[in-house]
């Protein structure tokens, strides 16, 4: 199993945020999570990046069955967790080239594979910015500054792509994207999509996953994985809302 | 009861009189005494002045500075900060290692300043000391009392230079306390095009105080792109007069970079004189352990329709004190001006301090004025977000400071140049 979590809890600020959340994500897979606002999905997404503003007070999370939790940001990153932001953070000054060669060889490094020289890495920034459409401009230009909101979102995937991550956690990719941009966004998630690695697909809305096909769909609700179904989950929640599926649960 | 500093000085002048006015035209050493007097009048700032609060110029100034009014140091290698390139100067101590000047076949002359004034007294008197604040600025007048030589270049009207100027300013002591005066006299005429470079480095064990005053002038329609770069390491104390004047339609990029130093105080004034003028003035400065950085900027706009832009930043840390003040004034009959200033900080430890103060006095009602200063820490968000992407938080840090000054050093005219003042820049990151 790629990522097993058991009985996850966390607490930010001193505020309880996931109450129990067991989740197994397996090779080849795809999950979207999704839920009310509020219901702890890109917390959820943070802890397994290991974002240090949320403190874990109970269970665990395995990543290819080592505690993932004992492992600090970046060996994370480097041993394949990517997680692609909500909010792209901007870093003026810091060029996307300069940026993502260091972020290439951190990865390469770990894999034991020697730093690419700059003509492979520049054939490797053409190729992988052709998979999500990115303006090569872009990549000359500082880390997401002055990027209009879906080039933002289509360089998280473009960074997803540079990286070659095993397992791709997106958190509301979709979220501020134009018909357009989503469907390039999601074309490029199906593309990197592999038999050995997976992905785990945040999001408030069905119409991502009119492109990206998940396996399993889960309803986070309160901090808990509340119901779990297949592709179709989604379209009878996108009909009906959560409210059926949450009157259930409490009762 | 001790003798006052401006006595001590004074003295020294005195008593040395003879060996430093010697060789030199009696028009220069009459604006010595003029000086002289000037600076009797006006006694250097206290440190209850408002504009040298954050420097005690007396403190720095007092001591038991050995002054030679002799070269020394020479036939020595510079310690180079960037590598040289094109046409060079070199000043050890204040002194040009060549009494040559060397004319190029387009007229353009580079080469001693002492030479320059004996051989071409026709064109310097007409801009030596009267550019520089020797009027009001009581470290500048000190200045032309005790200056005898520095670099000298002259680019006669709509001459381009083909290649750029290195203008170095070395200083070496093997283990003195050590006061050194250097002057720099830069003169574009109409239409001239010209790329500078002037750098500042020491070496040797002892300490030193560096009095340096630079005049440039830009004439009618002149393009300059200076470069400066101030690494003297921290044995020195650098008190500064950087003096420049531009004439209509003349435009001036400026790159200012303060890498390390004990303490440096510097005035860094520009006046522009004609309309038309544009002047593009950045500034960078690094300070670490317990160095002070003092960067006090005017622009006066003494005419209409003239554009200036300032970005200064600084980067602080350990006990360290960075401070910026920059005046824009803005003549009663200077409409249309266009006048932009920002200071941007990080302060990287709690102990370490910044301040940074916009003064701006606007007399004309037709203006498009602003100021922005921002002082902050370390972006965290952003760390993370390298870190996810599996850089190591000491290299996202780094990265990130870099992302800052960067956005300086990348407005430096070339390729080359930028990268070596990237380089200089990540070393000193790195000491941070």
């Amino acid at each position: 199993m790629l990522l097993e979590v058991k009985n996850l809890h966390c607490m930010v600020d001193g505020k309880p945020i996931l109450k129990g959340i067991d989740l197994e994500v397996g090779e080849g897979e795809v999950h979207a999570i999704m839920g009310p606002n509020g219901s702890g999905k890109s917390t959820l997404a943070s802890v397994i990046a290991g974002n240090p503003k949320y403190e874990v007070t109970e269970g665990e999370i395995l990543y290819n069955g080592k505690d993932l939790l004992s492992m600090d940001i970046e060996e994370r990153a480097r041993a394949g967790i990517f997680l692609g932001f909500q909010y792209p953070v901007e870093i003026p000054g810091v060029s996307m080239a300069n940026f993502m060669r260091m972020a290439v060889n951190a990865r390469r490094a770990y894999l034991g594979e020697d730093p690419l020289s700059a003509a492979e890495f520049l054939r490797l920034m053409r190729e992988k910015g052709a998979v999500v459409e990115l303006d090569s401009k872009l990549t000359n230009r500082a880390v997401n500054e002055g990027f209009s909101g879906g080039e933002k979102k289509k360089n998280e995937i473009f960074q997803m792509a540079m990286l070659d991550p095993t397992l791709a956690i997106l958190d509301e990719t979709d979220s501020g994207l134009d018909i357009d941009a989503l469907r390039i966004v999601a074309t490029g998630v199906n593309k990197l999509k592999r038999p050995d690695n997976a992905t785990v697909v945040i999001t408030h809305y069905q119409r991502l996953l009119d492109y990206i096909i998940p396996d399993y769909v889960h309803v986070l609700y309160k901090g808990r994985i509340i119901h779990t179904g297949g592709k179709e989950l989604a379209l009878v929640l996108e009909e009906e809302g959560y409210d059926r599926i949450i009157n259930e649960y409490n009762n | 009861m001790p003798r006052p500093l401006e006595e001590i000085l004074s003295d020294l002048y005195l008593s040395n009189i003879d060996i430093i006015g010697e060789g030199i035209p009696a028009w220069v050493n009459a604006l010595r005494s003029r000086a002289l007097e000037n600076f009797n009048l006006l006694s250097l700032p206290s440190a209850k002045d408002e504009n040298y609060r954050h420097t005690d110029i007396r403190r720095l100034l007092d001591g038991e500075w050995e002054t030679y009014f002799i070269p020394s140091g020479m036939n020595r290698e510079i310690n180079r900060a960037v590598p040289q390139s094109g046409y060079s100067i070199d000043v050890v101590n204040g002194f040009c290692t060549s009494n040559e000047l060397t004319i190029l076949d387009n007229g353009i002359v580079y080469g001693s300043l002492r030479t320059a004034m004996i051989q071409m007294g026709d064109i310097i008197s007409r801009y030596y000391d009267k550019i520089a604040d020797v009027e009001s600025t009581a470290t500048s007048a000190l200045n032309t009392v005790f200056a005898q030589d520095g670099a000298f270049l002259y680019l006669p009207d709509g001459v381009e230079a083909d290649k750029s100027f290195s203008l170095t300013f070395a200083y070496h002591s093997e283990d003195q306390a050590q006061m050194c005066f250097s002057r720099a006299l830069v003169i574009a005429g109409k239409g001239a095009k010209a790329n500078v470079v002037i750098s500042s480095v020491s070496d040797g064990e002892g300490r030193f105080l560096i009095e340096h005053v630079r005049e440039t002038y830009a004439g009618d329609g002149a393009e300059m792109k200076i470069t400066e770069i101030n690494s003297c390491g921290a044995n020195a104390v650098t008190v500064a007069g950087n003096y420049l004047r531009q004439e209509s339609d003349s435009r001036v990029d400026m790159v200012s970079l303060w890498l390390n130093g004990a303490a440096t105080r510097v005035n860094a004034v520009t006046d522009l004189v004609g309309p038309d003028c544009e002047s593009n003035l950045c500034g960078l400065y690094f300070a670490n352990g317990s160095e002070r950085v003092d960067v006090n900027m005017t622009v006066n706009h003494m005419v209409p329709e003239c554009r200036s832009s300032e970005l200064i930043k600084g980067v602080v840390s350990g006990e360290a004190v960075g401070a910026f003040t920059g005046r824009v004034y803005v003549a009663p009959d200077a409409q249309h001006t266009e006048a932009f200033q920002q200071s941007r900080n990080l302060q990287l430890s709690d102990t370490a301090k910044i301040y940074t103060e916009p003064q701006l006095e606007i007399y004309a009602d037709d203006v498009k004025c602003s100021h922005g200063a921002t002082v902050g820490q370390m972006d965290e968000e952003a760390v993370y977000y390298m870190r996810q992407r599996g850089i190591a938080e000491a290299d996202a840090k780094r990265l990130q400071m870099f992302g800052f000054v960067n956005d300086v050093i990348s407005k430096c005219p070339g390729e080359e140049l930028c990268e070596s003042l990237a380089v200089l820049a990540q070393s000193r990151i790195d000491e941070i």
